[in-house]
């Protein structure tokens, strides 16, 4: 038996590189591992498409599960559609469609050649990094149903949720103007440098040729700081004003970085057009659009993020778009209203709170509570939005609308409503407090100084304190560094949303840790089979009787048993499930029974086997997770199913728990209990939460002073991800869907978070000493300025010299330590 | 002499049609997605002449 399947590990799947492990499906002398895949292969052959597989080995998909007969039939109604495409008229309709296997260049070049396959699609052009496809085609030719379900064949299934019927707002328009503020400081600023050359070798002013071109060059440089001032510098012309006035009007007492930013830059800008005008001679115009240049590019800097991830998602990425509702065919879900009845087929989302009108069901909800185990339901009962459906079609009358029921509730939460971008760091605000002040204070003081003593200085002293106070160092070395310790991070696979994140990690004081599918590894479980032996064709009939029941223990021992045989279902003749207890079943003709000990009759702990039934039954630790197994009325071994946690979990937690206070939020049962609790306080593991729990239960803390780290990975936690101090979720594919969080962790790194938010300390660090450095650079500018001794060429040199030097010691210290860390 | 003046107000217009590329080429998303093009222009397009070739 186990040379046999050594020997098929050896055939791969021609078109998805997976082992053929059931059958092998030969043709064109290739093998497949199943029908969708050989279909594909036709697919792309018919149109001469195979350099698909030349670009790149195991390009393909596997088809495998593929099965979606019926499941896109929503997108032939007109209003669903309509809601989907960016554009339509008679002869051409604009759609953007997500595609989340989108993951090598032979994708890319598949999904552009889409046209050649699909007759009525004019072009297809994929962004690889956001796996978007934008397709334009020909309506009268081709249905948006038809072309979604070739792509779907194809193995690039695209993916349609509630939000997908959301147009998406263009961020990018932001980004467009930043980088065109970008353009034209740089082209001034360089114009500028070179203009500004002969000034620095010191022209002649009483040669008349050398004299023309100083005010030739003088005038020249002016108008090309007119831009740099008026358009390059407004957001920190805006951004200083609407502060001022809020100030003024007293809703803030904080004084924001941009106003000694522009005062520096203003005080550039008058000091340089006074010289200009009045002195004929050069002023500090190569500083001033130097300055601004490059607070637009640590501007920049600051707000690249990882533009494939998504940080933002709510209830409606995980919702369907549509749902089948009686006499009136599809319709969106977020158009629902109480009274209508809708169709939920088998693993379908309940997408509304409802009354259910069929006889029973059973509602899977792990997807928002965490609890594992489903829900029987019966007629007449409520079922909640959120839970997934097992089992045959069931009919429901909606209640609540989509966004008022008791999931979706969680989203109106005060915590999702207030932006938390503006949530600055203690850091950034003492910083911004104080600076403007020290700045102003010292050109008074300066100025009231040489106003008594040499009243010509006044003015020159005060414009040049403004102008060196300005704290250009200070704002580039934040960015810098941080943008730098994002890199690193994001290397690791830990994902921060933003660089203000990582000032946040190192002021939280506590962690709370989701449990199931953070501490451990999603709903799988190890399973293990003890007390005995099974043959492989026993465990064939164990695995066609596991396989008929939905019960959360019966998936694991089917899953594991299909690793090594493949249950034959179609031998099952006879099957019952006692609920709460175990399955009977015949198979094949034999009979098994699987379930707990009562359900068996097998006796409990410390019983004197004597006596009873079934003789070699050893001491069975009385602990859930343990499913008995009998064959023909004869005692075989049980099945003893434990959550499987992540590995190294034991380690950090440890090493977490020497610097912060640990609390389990689960919404499971309490079942792993004894196995958590050594590293959590008694007072801070609890069970059964709801969504809602969760988020009073970070709301509690953070009432009591704590600022909270929340790890978890599921819609359950969504509330509390987003009430937390930080919020990071945990996902297995970080390009799949994560609730709305700060961080994105890749689920294998999950043994180092402690490493992660030690390096966010580090690098904090490296800005602390930046920052240091940077005063001391404007200490001695300052020094300069108040005597009087800051000449343009000076501060041509300086200004540039001191923001340069304090970047490179920033970004150099963090790519430094992150390799003494080794997370490079 | 005036030449140098004459030359700088000619580079500065040639410059300046650059930057009003550069406003295109940003207007155009082409700074949008910065991966796919390296990977589109890899392709070649000469597979449409012979559809059943390999």
């Amino acid at each position: 038996m186990n040379s046999v399947a050594e020997e098929k590990v050896l055939v791969k799947c021609y078109h998805c590189d997976s082992t053929c492990e059931e059958e092998i499906i030969t043709h064109d002398d290739k093998p497949f591992c199943c029908t969708g895949c050989k279909t594909v292969y036709e697919i792309l052959q018919e149109n001469g498409l195979c350099t698909y597989y030349d670009l790149n080995e195991n390009a393909g998909v596997s088809l495998k599960a593929a099965n979606f007969a019926g499941k896109y039939d929503y997108l032939a109604e007109p209003a669903i559609e309509k809601q989907l495409l960016d554009f339509k008229s008679e002869n051409l309709a604009k759609i953007t469609f997500f595609i989340p296997s989108v993951h090598c260049s032979s994708c890319v070049w598949l999904l552009e050649n889409f046209h050649k396959i699909q007759t009525g699609v004019l072009t297809s052009r994929l962004n690889f990094i956001k796996k978007q496809l934008f397709v334009s085609y020909d309506p009268s030719r081709v249905s948006l149903k038809e072309m979604v379900e070739l792509l779907a064949t194809l193995g690039y299934a695209p993916l349609f949720n509630l939000e997908s019927a959301d147009k998406p707002q263009r961020s990018s328009k932001e980004q467009h103007r930043l980088l065109l503020r970008i353009g034209v400081t740089g082209f001034c600023f360089g114009n500028i440098m070179l203009l500004s050359f002969p000034e620095y070798f010191q022209l002649d002013l009483q040669n008349n040729v050398d004299a023309g071109y100083q005010k030739f060059f003088l005038y020249l440089n002016f108008l090309l700081a007119l831009p740099v001032f008026f358009f390059g510098a407004s957001d920190y012309l805006k951004g200083a004003w609407v502060s001022l006035k809020e100030n003024w009007k007293g809703t803030t007492r904080v004084l924001s970085v941009d106003i000694p930013i522009v005062m520096g830059i203003s005080a550039l800008f008058i000091r340089s057009t006074y010289e200009t005008f009045v002195h004929q001679t050069s002023g500090y115009w190569d500083s001033m659009t130097g300055l601004v240049l490059f607070l637009l590019v640590g501007k920049w800097l600051q707000q690249v993020t990882y533009n494939y991830l998504s940080f933002e998602h709510d209830y409606k990425s995980y919702f369907p778009l549509a749902v089948r509702v009686k006499e009136q065919g599809f319709k969106n879900v977020a158009e629902l209203k109480p009274g209508e009845v809708m169709e939920i087929h088998h693993q379908e989302l309940i997408p509304a709170d409802s009354l259910l009108l069929s006889e029973q069901a059973l509602v899977d909800y792990s997807f928002v509570t965490g609890e594992s185990a489903p829900v029987e339901v019966k007629y007449g009962d409520h079922v909640y939005a959120g839970g997934r459906q097992l089992g045959t079609r069931i009919n429901l009358q909606v209640e609540k609308q989509v966004s008022q029921s008791y999931l979706t509730e969680l989203w109106n939460n005060e915590a999702f409503r207030k932006d938390k971008i503006s949530r600055t760091s203690d850091f950034a605000n003492f910083f911004t407090r104080y600076f403007t002040y020290a700045a102003i204070g010292i050109a008074v003081v300066t100025g009231l100084y040489w106003h008594f003593h040499n009243q010509a200085l006044v003015w020159t002293t005060v414009t040049s304190v403004l102008m060196v106070a300005c704290p250009c160092a200070l704002t580039l070395a934040m960015p810098f560094a941080m943008n730098a310790a994002m890199t690193i991070l994001g290397k690791n696979r830990f994902f921060v949303k933003n660089q203000n994140v990582i000032q946040l990690l190192t002021e939280t004081d506590a962690i709370a840790f989701d449990k199931t599918g953070t501490l451990t590894e999603g709903k799988s479980g190890n399973v293990k089979f003890t007390d005995g032996e099974l043959s492989a064709e026993e465990k064939r009939w164990i695995g066609a009787a596991t396989s008929q029941s939905v019960h959360p223990l019966s998936k694991l021992i089917t899953e594991h048993l299909s690793g090594s045989v493949p249950p034959d279902e179609g031998s099952v003749t006879s099957f019952k499930e006692i609920k709460g207890e175990g399955i009977e079943a015949v198979v094949s003709g034999q009979r098994i029974r699987l379930g707990n000990a009562l359900f068996l009759g097998v006796p409990q702990v410390g019983l004197p086997q004597d006596g009873l039934p079934h003789v070699g039954v050893p001491h069975l630790p009385k602990e859930s997770g343990q499913v008995l197994v009998e064959i023909n009325g004869v005692y075989k071994g049980r099945f003893s199913v434990k959550s499987k946690f992540r590995n190294g979990w034991e380690t950090v937690l440890e090493k977490l728990s020497l610097n912060y206070i640990l609390a389990l939020i689960s919404g499971d049962n309490s079942r792993d209990r004894e196995q958590v609790a050594p590293y959590f306080n008694e007072g801070n593991m609890h069970f059964n939460l709801k969504p809602q729990d969760k988020l009073d239960f970070i709301c509690k803390n953070q009432a009591a002073g704590r600022k909270i780290l929340m790890i978890g990975d599921g819609l359950n936690d969504a509330g509390a991800l987003r009430q937390a101090h930080v919020g990071v979720a945990l996902s297995e594919d970080v390009n799949a869907f994560s609730p709305a969080c700060d961080v994105i962790l890749d689920a294998r790194e999950f043994n180092r978070i402690d490493e992660f938010i030690g390096f966010s300390r580090i690098a904090m660090n490296v800005v602390v000493a930046a920052f240091a450095l940077s005063v001391l650079y404007n200490i001695v500018g300052i020094s300069l300025a108040v005597s009087g001794h800051l000449s343009p060429l000076y501060a041509a040199v300086f200004m540039p010299l001191s923001s340069m030097s304090v970047v490179l010691f920033a970004v150099g210290c963090t790519y430094l330590f992150a390799k003494l860390k080794k997370l490079i | 002499m005036s030449v140098i003046i004459f030359l700088v107000v000619l580079v500065l217009i040639i410059a300046g049609g650059f930057l009003i590329s550069f406003f295109w080429a940003t207007k155009d998303g082409q700074f949008d997605d910065t991966y796919t093009p390296s990977v589109r222009i890899l392709f070649d397009d000469e597979k449409e002449e012979n559809p059943s070739s390999k």
